[in-house]
Order: C-alpha cells, then structure tokens, then sequence
C-alpha cells in the first residue's frame, strides 16, 4: 500500500519526514528503498501517528536510528517507519542510584558517555554503531558478547512507558533496581522488535564501571577447544566472557579468546593465569579484536547473518556442524557459556543451510534466526504455542506494528 | 456447581490426597499475611504434572476457582483462598528432576524447598543465588510466582534473573514449556511474563534455574552505629565506590533488641540504634581490596563497632538475627504486618524519617529491617490483631507509607508481591490504562478468572478507576476481621 507522505509531513513538519536510504550496501533489500521514515519529535507525535496509521490501516515498523534493522530478518510489508531517534532526552540520572530514565531515541553511545562521567554503564555493552538507540537496543534485547557476566538488556530494564498501536499509552515497571508491583510487561516488550508497543521511555539499571579489562588469545585447533574451554568454565578463573571465533579460510584452527574485567591487579593476574593455563598470550592491545567479536553479528553485502543456539557449553558442537557443513569462508563467533553463535555465511554457499539445520539437529542445536534480506526460512523452527499469536492479537489486533515478526512460526496449535 | 459432585471428581482422580475435611483446611485460610482469612474448599494435593492438568480442567469444569499454593510463607496473600475456591498445594511436587552443572542449570519441581537446591549442588560448589530469608521454608514455584528476592538479590538479581525455563499448566488446563536452558528461545519472553504474576496465569509444574558457581571468597561485615543516619551514609558511600556488594542490610534498634531477645541472638550490639550487614562477595583478591575499602567506609562514617565474621560459623551467626528478625518480632506482639515498599536509594534516609513520623503519628510500634542497598524497606508493624481499633490503625499507618514510598517515585513492593494486601493500592501507582493492559494479559491466560482470583489486580476497569479517584486514608473505615472468614 502506498500513502502521500505529505500528509505525515502535514501534522509531524516537513524536517520530520525522510525517504529511507539504506546507510551501506549490507542494508540493501531490508526495506524498499524510499520507504518513508517518520521523525517525531514528541511523545504527542509518536501518538499521532500511530492514530494516524490507524484511521488509514498503515502498516508501521517502530524503529530508533535502524543500526538494529537486521535483527529478526526482513520487516515484511510496511507503510513507513517510525524512528524515535529524536526523543533523545535524557530524562533522570541518580549516579546514587545506579539508574538512569531516559527517552527511547537517546543513543547507547550518550547513555555511555553520561555514565561513564560516573564511572557506571549498562552492563551490556554498548553496540560499537554510532547511533543505535536505547528503544532500538531494548526491542532487540541487544546483550554483546560478556553477555555470561553481565545478561542482556532485557536483565537491565526496569520499567517503562509505551506507545501502542492505537497511539494509547501505558506505563508498567517502575524506576527502582527492585520491584514486583504488578505484571512485568517491560520483560514482553524487551526483544519484541516493535511487534507489540513501541518503547517511548525506558528506566534502566546501570552498574559500576570495571577498573581495568584484559583479553588472553590463544590458536589452538577445534577439536581441542571445547576441553581447554571447559577446563576454564569449571575453574578458579572469573572470565567475564569466553568466546570461540572462526575465522574464513582457516583450515580447522579456532581462536579462544577470554576478557577479564574488574580491579586491575586482579584482572592483571586472571588474565595471566589463563594464559599459562591455555598456553596463550595477553593481547597488548585488544580493542580492535575485541570489537571485531562486537560487531561479528552486523549484516555484511556479501553474506547472510545467522544466530544459531545450543546448551550454554555447546557451542563447540555448532562451530563443528558450521564447518562441516558450510565450507571454509564462513565466519562464527561463539559465547562459550552462553550458547550462541552468530554466523557469517557467504551468500554462494546459502545452498549449506539445509545441511546445516539437519546437522544441528543432530547435536543439540538450533537455528534461531536468518537475518538477511533474502533469508527465507529452509524450514520453520518450532511452531511457537499459540498464546503468542494471541499475545501479538491482543497488543496489536490490527497487526500494524512490525506484522511479520514469527509470522513464519505461526503453526495450527 | 456441584459441591459434592466436584468434590467426587476430585476424590476419583486424588484418593485421600483431597483433604476437605474442616479441621483439615484450617492451616489453608491464609498464607503468612494473617491479616486475611477464608477456609478453602477443598485441598489438592498432586503428585505430577498431568494431575496438576487433570484438577485445573476439574475446576474449570465445575467453575470453581483455584488457589496454587507453596509453603505458604508469601507475606502478600499471594495463596489466600477465595470463597470456595480449591487450594493446590504443590508441596509433593519438590523433588529435583535434572542437574546440569557445565551448563549449569538445573530442573526442578514447584515444591522444592529453596534451601534444598543450594544444598543439593554445595558440595561439587554450585549454588542456587535467589535466597528471601524464608528460603529454609519456601518453595521455588512460589518464589516463582512472586518474583522472590532475598538479600543477596542487590548484586545477583531478583529470582526472574535466574529462571531460564518452565513447563505450565495453563488455566485453561493445557501443559506449554516456555523457554528453556538454551538461550534465546523464539517468541516474546513468556517465562519474564510468568515470573512475579503471582499464580494468576497458571501453575509452574518444572522449573529449569540457573545455577551459580559458588564465589570463592565471602566476607561479612557487621557495623552498628549510633544513628541510623549514618549508617544510611554508609551504604550511598559504599554504593557511590563502586563496591558491588552482594548484600547491605540494616536492622534499627527495636528490631536488634527483639532478636537480641530470642532464639536468632546473633550478638549485635543492643545499645545502637542501628546495625549494617555488610557482605562481599568474588573473587578473594578482589573482595580482599573491597573489604579494605569497605572498613574505612564504616569508620569514616562513625561506626560504633566494626565486627568481621572469621569462619562460616561466625558468618550463620551474623546472618541468623537478620535471617529470623520477622521470627523474633513474634516477642512483641501477637501480630504482625511486615511491609515491603521500595524507595529509590537516594531517598532512604528522607523515607526512614517519614516512616518514624508515620509510626508517631499512629502510635503503633513500627520496627525496621531492610534491604538497604536496593532501597527496599520492611517496616514491621506489631499489633494484636485481637483489638480492631489496633488493627485499624497499623492499615492506616501501612497505606500512608506506601503513598510516601510512591510519591518519591518508589514502588509497592519490592520482594513480597502485591496479592490481596497491596491490590487495592495499585491505582497510586498505576493509572487506569495501564491496570487495564495488565488485566487483559490476564483475561487471555484466564478469561474465566478462575485461576487464583482477586490477586493482584483491582478486579475491574470500572472498579480501578473508582479506585484511582476515590482512594484515600481512612482511618475509620472497618478493620478486617481477624480469624473470621473475610471477603465474602
């Protein structure tokens, strides 16, 4: 369906309207290029034109700066987006209280700087884009990859204010680190990608900032990985996270890395610890490494992005299964504790998938998500039970936000 | 409904694990909110999940409602009976089904004692983190179901931090498994949805938890103090460090004398007007540096006595006077309202001076325990709840605290739930639509609301708005009735 984007212009200024471009080739194919991209400035025109999808039957994908477009795969048909990316207010922040309210279009990146100033942030860490948004962040349950030690967003909300699809709002949670005063829909929105409510301001916790950080590498073949990794996670050492990279065009060979954070003589000697203990070094200098693990889930033009999962020490057993079955440039970047695995599958081998979700199958694995332009499910994961059909029903009965989120999952129970 | 011909039903599918005799139901009519009381029907006690699936279909059959219930320590009325209503008592359902400690979690059933799981994985140095100060008593479905916290949930989070699965028999008598120990589990976060609904949206059957590896060192700290106020400066100080402490408790003078008073003597100085708990928790080199910092702390703020617990002995000793201080205050009077607001933290000290004036004001006798670093205050009212004029008086003084903890932009309850105790104040907290979002969540799990009623939620939108507007204190108003059957 197409609409005369004047008309948002009408109400919302003429500044507040765009045509969406996607910022690099890898976003190519997400949207229709030219897509209409609304800009409200006020949680009043946020209302507005969900009122006004409403009265017109648009179709909206809720959004804050769309660095997180890729995750949950291809919008579907929609009318326009709506980006919050102007509600970029800091709302409260008591240093004293380890919490922080704030409008859903401020960036991770300020939410950084503000605290930072305190020595305190989200424990998440912060995604390495420019311009990712709080709401943006908390719709994606955006975690990174210390998410052993520090959980994921969805741990860090603790309470809200939304917008729904018929422009009403609610409030549930509250501002406070603990409180069980009424149902705990923020755990509903958090990774709900827009598809029930749109986030207009979001209460979060922070935590102090660690004193130092060290990372240790080591190059060890896969076979090896998962008992040296092992050895670690059942011992002394505290490693914020353990993370399995496989790199393209190496034959076999894995890289460990693990992060330590805290007190720097301590970080200083648990990092020295495991690299005796993995026959590895302290990296000198880890940031670039380091980031390069952060943005391995970023949508790439020549390859398509999957999110597989398996018990928190699998992963091993999902890093076999990709390169067994996916061919040798293929990229992953597993969380050793956690049980993901982001993966890098070149577009020539998209043929492999199939034989990749028979193999995961085989030991334990799923496949969460496909997130690429073109990423048709091979075949549906597990019907999800029909109470989140009803759930999505009841938030957005008209499906206006995000509609095809899990539509693929939608089964006959 | 039959009475009798569900009672039969029931009989048929539980044998003598049905208990309606009245002598029988007695020890149902409330849970540790005493305040509140109604015989239950009838008493189910299921051994597996297809029974738990078979009774909720019986009741749905019969229309009767029903109350899951743990070991009935909730201090909300969370597992309240409602009028003819049938209590499900998991208490048989509490063995551990599966451990899994490299991907350290385990499975287990709804009755499980809390304490039993930490104890089931200390020797190969695991643990379960949630731990409220009844976890030697409580379950872990009713922990569950309120979203339990416990002192050490300011650094190791509320109880829906560690649920990574559950298999639920739904309201409508249909067994679902939402999420589970692998991460990321397809669809909006159900188990988040279910976790603190307060058994109002079904009855956990298993429960899959994430458990921790024991820290390797644990330091505990009792300081006392001779004004509360500086032991409030303490904890903001060691807060504002950056200390990450796994636990800042504070217990005011009326509270130390009465566990000083009873079988929970921890040894605390009688003579201040404040003791603070103070424990760390990590790794021993770095615990070691926080423990210094934190001494310094506790000096610099004037700290009467700076006591550090030597051995695991020394450190139950401290912990059993906070762990049994709701226990002791048994010695005070025959009854007892234990609160639960939450303040932000930078209000602690401003809502402490609100609630010694609301017990003046009042004249009941009011201690303090309190989860000082999360900001979440206890304050105990001792009554006899045999004197309506008594009890009368300790609502009016409980409802002006919570009004005070909202208007500092705190909450009703930071641990114990809402249930039938705080339901009615949910419209200070809460604007019209937003009880109404939450009670359509509800009427999709049970439209029939026949699965623990009148919990949580005003029952109605007409009834929360009247609500929203007309709430006031009223110190007149009728007390309820103590050992008869309320809320007909």
């Amino acid at each position: 369906m197409s609409f005369d984007r004047e008309r948002l212009a009408g109400f919302l200024g003429a500044g507040a309207v765009e045509a969406w471009q996607p910022p690099s080739a890898a976003f190519a194919g997400f949207l229709p290029v030219g897509t209409t991209v609304a800009l409200p400035q006020d949680v009043e025109q946020v209302q507005e034109c969900l009122r006004f999808a409403a009265r017109e039957r648009l179709r909206v994908l809720p959004a804050g700066s769309m660095e997180h477009l890729h995750v949950g795969g291809v919008p579907g048909a929609i009318d326009f987006v709506l980006s919050l990316r102007r509600l970029n207010c800091v709302l409260e922040y008591e240093p004293e209280d380890l919490t922080m309210a704030a409008e859903a279009g401020v960036t991770l990146h300020e939410i950084a700087r503000r605290s930072g100033a305190a020595g305190q942030r989200l424990a998440p860490s912060p995604w390495p884009g420019v311009a990712a948004t709080l709401g943006g962040a908390c719709a994606a349950n955006r975690s990174g990859s210390c998410r052993a030690s520090t959980g994921t967003l969805r741990d860090a909300v603790l309470g809200c204010k939304v917008v729904h699809a018929d422009g009403s709002m609610t409030r549930s949670g509250g501002k406070v680190v603990k409180n069980v005063s009424g149902y705990d829909l923020p755990k509903l929105y958090v990774g709900s990608m827009g598809s029930l409510a749109m986030f207009t301001e979001i209460n979060v916790r922070l935590v102090p900032c660690p004193e130092a950080s060290a990372v240790v590498q080591v190059r060890l073949p896969l076979i090896s990985a998962r008992n040296k990794l092992l050895t670690t996670h059942r011992g002394t050492l505290r490693p914020a996270a353990l993370v399995v990279v496989h790199s393209p065009g190496v034959h076999g060979n894995v890289q460990l890395l693990a992060r330590f954070e805290g007190r720097e003589s301590v970080v200083r000697a648990q990092a020295e610890a495991c690299a005796r203990e993995w026959g590895g070094e302290v990296l000198a200098a880890a940031a670039d490494t380091w980031e390069a693990v952060e943005r391995h889930a970023e949508p790439r033009p020549d390859a398509m992005v999957l999110q597989l999962a398996s018990l928190p020490v699998g992963v091993c057993d999902l890093l076999t299964a990709v390169a067994d079955t996916c061919g040798n440039d293929t990229s992953a970047v597993a969380l050793f504790g956690v049980g993901t695995c982001s993966v890098q599958l070149p577009r020539a081998q998209a043929s492999s998938l199939e034989a990749l979700q028979q193999r995961l199958a085989t030991c334990g694995g799923s496949l969460r998500r496909i997130e690429d332009p073109g990423g048709e499910w091979l075949a549906p994961p597990a019907q999800l039970p029909a109470l989140q059909f009803e759930l999505k029903a009841l938030f957005d009965p008209e499906s206006r936000l995000r509609p095809a989120l899990f539509a693929h999952a939608e089964g006959e129970s | 409904m039959s009475t009798t011909s569900f009672l039969q039903d029931l009989t048929q599918l539980l044998g003598a694990r049905l208990h309606h005799r009245p002598e029988d139901l007695i020890v149902y009519e409330c849970d540790a909110l005493t305040m509140f009381k109604t015989v239950p029907l009838a008493v189910a006690f299921p051994e597996t999940t297809a029974e738990v699936a078979a009774i909720v279909r019986t009741c749905q059959r019969h229309g009767v409602p029903f109350v899951p219930r743990g070991a009935g320590t909730g201090l909300s009325g969370g597992a309240k009976p409602v009028e003819q209503c049938l209590i499900v008592e998991m208490a048989r359902m509490r063995r551990i089904l599966h451990i899994d400690l490299d991907n350290r979690f385990a499975v287990v059933q709804p009755g499980l004692v809390n304490l039993h799981l930490s104890q089931a994985v200390a020797a190969e140095g695991y643990y379960y983190a949630p731990d409220p100060s009844s976890q030697m008593a409580c379950t872990i479905g009713g922990n569950v179901a309120e979203n339990a916290g416990g002192p050490h949930c300011l650094k190791h989070g509320m109880t829906t931090r560690h649920i990574l699965g559950l298999e639920v028999v739904l309201p409508s008598g249909e067994v679902v498994e939402l999420g589970g120990p692998e991460p990321d589990a397809p669809g909006y976060d159900l188990v988040g949805l279910f976790v603190g609904s307060e058994g109002t949206i079904g009855i956990a059957t298993a429960i899959t938890v994430r458990l921790d590896k024991q820290p390797e060192s644990v330091r505990t700290f009792l300081a006392s103090y001779a004004r509360m106020t500086d032991a409030c400066a303490t904890v903001s100080d060691i807060v504002a460090r950056g200390l990450d402490p796994s636990a800042l408790e504070i217990l005011d003078h009326l509270t130390i004398a009465a566990v000083e008073s009873s079988v929970y003597a921890a040894g605390y100085p009688r003579d201040a007007d404040a003791v603070l708990l103070v424990e760390l928790d990590g790794l021993e080199a770095e615990v070691e540096l926080a423990a210094v910092e934190v001494a310094a702390i506790c000096r610099a703020r004037g700290a009467l006595t700076l006591e550090e617990a030597r051995d695991a002995v020394a450190r139950a000793r401290l912990w059993k006077g906070r762990k049994g201080a709701f226990g002791a205050m048994g010695r005070i009077d025959t009854d007892l309202l234990v609160m639960d607001g939450v303040v932000p933290r930078h209000k602690l000290q401003w809502i402490l001076e609100q609630v010694y004036r609301v017990r003046e004001k009042y004249g009941v006798t009011l201690s303090n325990v309190f989860h000082a670093g999360d900001g979440n205050l206890h304050p105990n009212i001792s009554y006899d709840g045999r004197d309506p004029e008594a009890a009368r008086r300790v609502m009016a003084a409980g409802e002006e605290i919570l009004r005070l903890c909202i208007e500092c932009g705190g909450a009703l309850s930071g641990e114990h739930g809402i249930g039938v105790e705080k339901r009615d104040l949910m419209p200070l907290l809460f604007d019209p639509p937003d009880l109404d979002l939450m009670l359509r969540v509800r009427d999709l799990w049970d439209p029939r609301r026949l699965c623990n009623p009148e919990k949580v939620l005003p029952a109605a939108r007409s009834c929360i708005e009247a609500r929203g507007r007309t709430l006031t204190l009223d110190a007149t108003a009728a007390p309820p009735r103590r050992g008869a059957v309320e809320e007909r």
